[in-house]
């Protein structure tokens, strides 16, 4: 047996999508969605067909914002923290995002910082970014505020409806972010709830095929094409559609929008399981989230004390259980995770933290088998 | 052609994957056996950070453990890459400083077998439920009623076994060498066969965390200055020289006079007055030796070495590529005095001195030279 809990890196399930994917594949192939013709005009009409269901997924209104196809919240995420600096790069404009974001958002941003623009990286205290502090480093120059709706490795969600709120107050012309990927299909939210300008998300978390993202940008914002070529997607992002990742994110948006509540309370269900078998049997294990606060309702990110986190990762796969430390591997080598480093933990505790993401299909069989398994691997590590 | 039959395996087995061919070769073997096999790279130093990998005579960088990967992926074997960086450093890589800087010459391969390699990783494996550890070392082990018996590779070209005479009899009995058999051309041709992206890699060479001079390597990492003199033993000055690891017992080339009647050869080291004394060939000749830290590998001697004082003849191995020559050996006190039986050979304190039986196949056992006397 194997079970899956890395759903916050890939979700592991691909619900109610696949009979449909086939189905679109088993006509021949996805032509080009840019073409005059009507094999052409079939592909445009997945593509378009899926724009539509996102739109609906996040509570667009019409005339409100667009979605615009990515390769993926990497993508959408570069293109975002760029935007505002791409045509008027000098040394006054200013950048605010958190310490605690996704590589993708840090390392645009230090390649800006690279390049002259001021970069400020909010650090949490105690563990949390607060509102004042997005708001104290507010400077006539911020030309984008980038904060992630919710925390990939903790979980924590971050008061981004309260920061955009504050910020619209003070700076009405500063343009907003927010990298929503863990979210999407696990809380329901839609775009105006957030009051952002633009938001990141990404198919694969939620149950598409990988590749496939979209940035969603407010109406009125000027197109700026990242990645410049044919013009695509209303001159916003050039190169030719990914239909079948489209269609497959289409699908997958669908399916968690009809059954997002249900979804949620199964998630929380199947982490509140294994949240109790562990901390019953392990009560040393420290969780970083506290149960007061709101948490993505599938993450559980617990400290495993005088335990090397890389290493259990591995004894857990052998037994049949998918996992994940925070650890970044860039090329081989793992670092400490650097969303703890950055709430103030240790080197040591850094290297010591397990993510659990659970998906909203488990059975009970599986999530019996994953916590004896986790016990049985937290015990034998020590 | 199974090299396994020592080890009775269940459950999973460890294969250590450098990137190189023969370790994924070693995997490869392990699989088309039907063996539950677990790829491991160890990361063990810092290229990055300390100089660079532009050399190719690493293992164990990041690009190799791209190729560990891909030829993991290939063959259908899960693959992890672990950090052992902080062992690594304590056990090889201060090892390595310090020991030449008291003038001997270090061995780094060895340490790192002994230390990280069978050590870490093996306790590592048990974490994991993995029973046996292989490697794609060219040596072989062969189980009799006594117990295990370490053999040197079938291929006497790349034989490997100078390195592991730190292992145990338990050790022993949960290790496979599964190229043992093999030589470097054949693993190739398996390689090849089976279209293993590391089948016409080239060799490491050299030390593997070097990646240029050993000299701007010990600069780095704080090592001192232990520059000198170079003269003759009765103290005549023949010029100056920027450190004492340049310099082995027994060395002949680069030392950097010039203008002798007979080739000098180096054969001593101060580590205090960091002189090094030079001579002629004849002035390196010596009767006899001591070794230390020793380990018995063979079941008959490491069963029987104790307070007793022990005799036996030998093959001794003074260095790596060294073809051996037949000693007799005194074991007293956790010492061995090591004395030539006839021909004599270069003797360099801080090397291993590994003791082969007189067909000079089967390993009994080793340690470091300490002095020669």
């Amino acid at each position: 047996m194997r079970v899956y809990l890395d759903n916050n890196a890939s979700y592991g399930k691909l619900p109610g999508i696949e009979a449909d994917l086939l189905e679109a594949l088993s006509h021949g192939p996805l032509y080009n969605p840019g073409s005059i013709h009507s094999d052409g005009q079939r592909a445009r009409a997945l593509v378009e067909g899926a724009r539509d269901i996102l739109e609906e997924l996040l509570g667009i209104a019409s005339g409100e914002a667009r979605v615009i196809f990515t390769s993926g919240a990497t993508e959408s995420n570069n293109q975002a923290i760029f935007l505002p600096f791409w045509r008027s790069l000098n040394r006054e404009a200013h950048l605010i995002t958190t310490a605690i974001e996704h590589p993708c958002i840090l390392e645009p941003a230090a390649r800006l910082k690279s390049l002259g623009v001021k970069v400020t990286k909010v650090l949490p205290e105690e563990g949390r970014i607060r509102v004042e502090q997005i708001i104290n480093a507010l400077t006539p120059d911020t030309k984008l505020v980038s904060v992630m709706l919710a925390n990939n490795e903790t979980g924590q969600l971050l008061p981004v409806r309260e920061i955009s709120a504050a910020i619209r107050e003070r700076a009405p012309k500063c343009l907003i972010h927010s990298d929503v990927a863990q979210v999407v299909g696990k809380i329901p939210f839609t775009f105006s709830d957030i009051g952002v300008d633009m938001v990141s998300i990404s198919g694969h978390k939620f149950g598409s095929l990988t590749g496939t993202g979209a940035l969603v940008v407010r109406d009125g914002i000027e197109p700026e094409s990242y990645i410049a070529g044919g013009a695509q997607e209303q001159r916003w992002r050039s190169g030719t559609e990914n239909t079948a990742g489209i269609y497959s994110m289409g699908l997958a948006a669908k399916y968690v929008h009809t059954h997002i509540n249900e979804r949620k309370c199964a998630m929380e269900k199947a982490r509140d399981y294994l949240k109790n078998e562990l901390l019953t049997k392990h009560p040393e294990l420290q969780q970083t989230t506290t149960d007061k606060e709101e948490t993505l309702p599938n993450t559980l990110h617990l400290l495993v004390p005088s335990v090397n986190a890389d290493d259990l990762v591995v004894a857990l796969d052998l037994e049949g259980v998918s996992i994940s430390s925070g650890s970044a591997c860039s090329s081989g080598k793992p670092l400490p995770s650097q969303v703890l480093l950055a709430m103030g933990y240790t080197e040591e505790q850094a290297r010591q933290a397990i993510r659990i993401s659970v998906s909203a299909e488990h059975s009970e069989t599986e999530l019996k088998f994953a916590a004896e398994k986790l016990c049985l691997c937290i015990e034998r590590m020590k | 052609m199974s090299t396994n039959d020592h080890v009775n395996i269940t459950g999973k087995t460890v294969v250590a994957m450098s990137g190189g061919v023969d370790s994924s070769v070693a995997a490869l073997l392990l699989k088309e056996q039907g063996i539950d096999a677990v790829g491991v790279s160890m990361q063990v130093w810092d290229y990055r950070k300390n100089g660079g990998c532009d050399s190719k005579a690493t293992c164990c960088s990041p690009d190799d453990f791209t190729d560990a990967r891909q030829v993991a992926a290939g063959i259908g074997i899960p693959y992890y890459v672990f950090d052992f960086e902080k062992s690594f450093r304590k056990e090889v890589i201060d090892n390595f400083v310090q020991t030449y800087s008291i003038g001997k010459t270090p061995n780094p391969c060895i340490d790192c077998n002994n230390k990280v390699k069978f050590a870490e990783l093996r306790e590592r494996a048990e974490k994991f439920g993995c029973k046996a550890v292989a490697t794609g070392h060219y040596a072989r082990i062969k189980k009799s009623e006594s117990g295990y018996h370490l053999l040197r590779g079938r291929d006497s070209k790349k034989d490997q076994s100078y390195f592991l005479y730190g292992l145990s009899q338990e050790e022993l009995s949960r290790t496979l060498f599964p190229v043992g058999e093999m030589t470097k051309e054949e693993v190739r041709e398996v390689a090849r066969k089976y279209g293993l992206t590391t089948a016409d890699k080239a060799e490491s060479q050299d030390i593997c965390f070097i990646p240029g001079n050993v000299q701007d390597f010990l600069k780095k990492h704080g090592k001192v200055d232990t520059s000198g003199v170079i003269r003759t033993k009765s103290g005549e000055v023949l010029g100056k020289h920027s450190g004492i690891h340049n310099f082995t017992v027994g060395q002949r080339k680069g030392i950097g006079i010039g203008g002798q009647e007979n080739p000098l050869y180096v054969l001593s080291i101060d580590p205090n007055s960091h002189d090094v004394i030079v001579g002629q060939k004849e002035d390196l000749e010596r009767e006899d030796f001591t070794v230390e830290e020793l380990n018995w590998v063979s079941p008959e001697l490491s069963d029987c070495i104790g307070e007793e004082p022990t005799h036996f003849e030998a093959i001794a191995q003074l260095r790596h590529r060294h073809s051996g020559v037949p000693v007799t050996v005194n074991v007293k006190d956790g010492k061995a005095h090591v004395r030539f039986s006839d021909e004599w050979s270069t003797v360099s304190p801080g090397q291993a001195c590994v003791f082969y039986d007189m067909k000079n196949e089967e390993l009994l056992g080793g340690g470091r030279i300490t002095q020669s006397l």
